[in-house]
């Protein structure tokens, strides 16, 4: 299948079969490699044409549908997003993403982060709904560019992978959802903020957050989520000041 | 994931942290430029700096203060709160940090014996600066 004079490269990938055995393995595979291979096309060439049984998530292959996140050489990464020549260790580590459950080979379970999602209320609350035949709520450029890069999460898990705090305390609401809070909370349409900064704004909420950092760092879309939660901070801390100081003031 | 209590005793921390922060960061360069570097560079004239001077500003004499006759008497007070700004503003910054730092190490589970330690020492330095401040000359 190589021709003579082809590039090889090692990858060793780490398995997990729960329906063989208890116990994960790493297993290594050589194959023929281009320099504009990605991570990703190296896993499906394994699968196509060596291992059938090798299971991870992928949809889009460009870097929008935020499945396809795996540990390589022990960073979180988009695999579709990731040149092989780029890579410099041999042979290249892939393993699932960390801080999760495997559920087999690379796919990890995504229960946990569904369930912190929610529970940052993202979505538009109004406290008057206005009948639909009035329309839409209207917005204006600059009232989205307040919230733009918040928006632009794909939820593919990265930063929650990274972050220390998240691997110490799976109570931790962590750092994609906080940016989507957050993400709601400059949303010129919203009027949910008492409510949705009540939910996130407790122990295990955007308050475990000691500011690592990392998630802003392995994020591939930029979110910046530990800037995100320090802007929450702020917003709590001054609101509960208010509070506190101005009992009767409109908040 | 079930609805938790809104956390009310960490914000308090995290604002002194964060007020204190704007301290080390603005002020505190400030300060220490304008009582080290600025005299070698000339900035400030060394020979015009003399203790009786800054002395007499710190107690409140009217007539070197900047305000102006009328508020005079402030003159004594506002170096004094600076002074205690800076060091209560840079112990509850800095002890803060050092404390995420123990966390981040694996001492998160020591929270609830860290958090009086750390925040008790900011608290008794801060107290000690308004004291030593107060009680000058």
């Amino acid at each position: 299948m190589a021709d003579r004079g082809t590039k090889m490269i090692k990858l060793r990938i780490s398995r997990y079969r729960p329906e063989r055995s208890g116990e994960p393995f790493d297993q290594e595979f050589t194959i023929p490699y281009r320099d504009d291979m990605v991570v990703l096309d190296a896993l499906n060439y394994i699968k196509d044409h060596i291992d059938p049984t090798l299971t991870y998530r992928w949809s889009c292959r460009m870097g929008i549908c935020g499945s396809c996140g795996a540990n390589v050489d022990g960073t979180p990464k988009l695999t579709c997003a990731l040149y092989l020549r780029d890579l410099k260790k041999r042979p290249v580590l892939i393993e699932p993403l960390a801080n999760f459950a495997v559920l087999k080979d690379l796919v990890v379970d995504i229960e946990p982060f569904m369930e912190k999602l929610e529970a940052a209320k993202p979505y538009i609350i109004r406290k008057d709904e206005r009948p639909i035949e009035r329309g839409e709520y209207r917005q204006t450029p600059e009232e989205l560019e307040l919230y733009r890069q918040q928006s632009l999460c794909i939820n593919c898990m990265l930063c929650y992978s990274a972050c220390p705090v998240y691997g110490h305390d799976e109570k931790f609401l962590g750092p994609a959802a906080s940016a989507l809070a957050l993400r709601y909370e400059l949303d010129s349409r919203d009027q949910g903020s008492e409510e949705r900064l009540a939910a996130v704004a407790t122990e295990h909420g955007i308050w475990q957050c000691t500011f690592v950092g990392e998630c802003s760092v392995v994020c591939p879309k930029h979110v910046d989520p530990a800037g995100a939660i320090q802007q929450l901070k702020a917003l709590a801390a001054t609101r509960l000041m208010k509070a506190m100081l101005l009992p009767l003031a409109p908040r | 994931m079930a609805a938790a209590e809104v956390d009310r005793v960490t914000p308090m921390f995290w604002g002194l942290f964060s007020a204190g922060g704007f301290v080390v960061a603005f002020l505190l360069p400030v300060f220490i430029f304008m009582n080290s570097l600025a005299y070698g560079l000339h900035v400030v004239p060394w020979e015009k700096v003399e203790y009786g001077g800054a002395l007499r500003w710190i107690r409140g004499d009217p007539a070197t203060a900047l305000l102006g006759s009328t508020l005079g008497w402030l003159g004594g007070w506002l170096p004094k709160l600076f002074l205690v700004l800076i060091i209560g503003g840079g112990l509850f910054h800095g002890l803060h940090r050092f404390k995420y730092v123990l966390y981040d190490v694996g001492l998160h589970r020591a929270k609830k014996v860290l958090d009086p330690i750390l925040y008790g020492i900011a608290a008794a330095g801060t107290v000690a600066a308004v004291v030593l401040a107060f009680s000058f000359p």
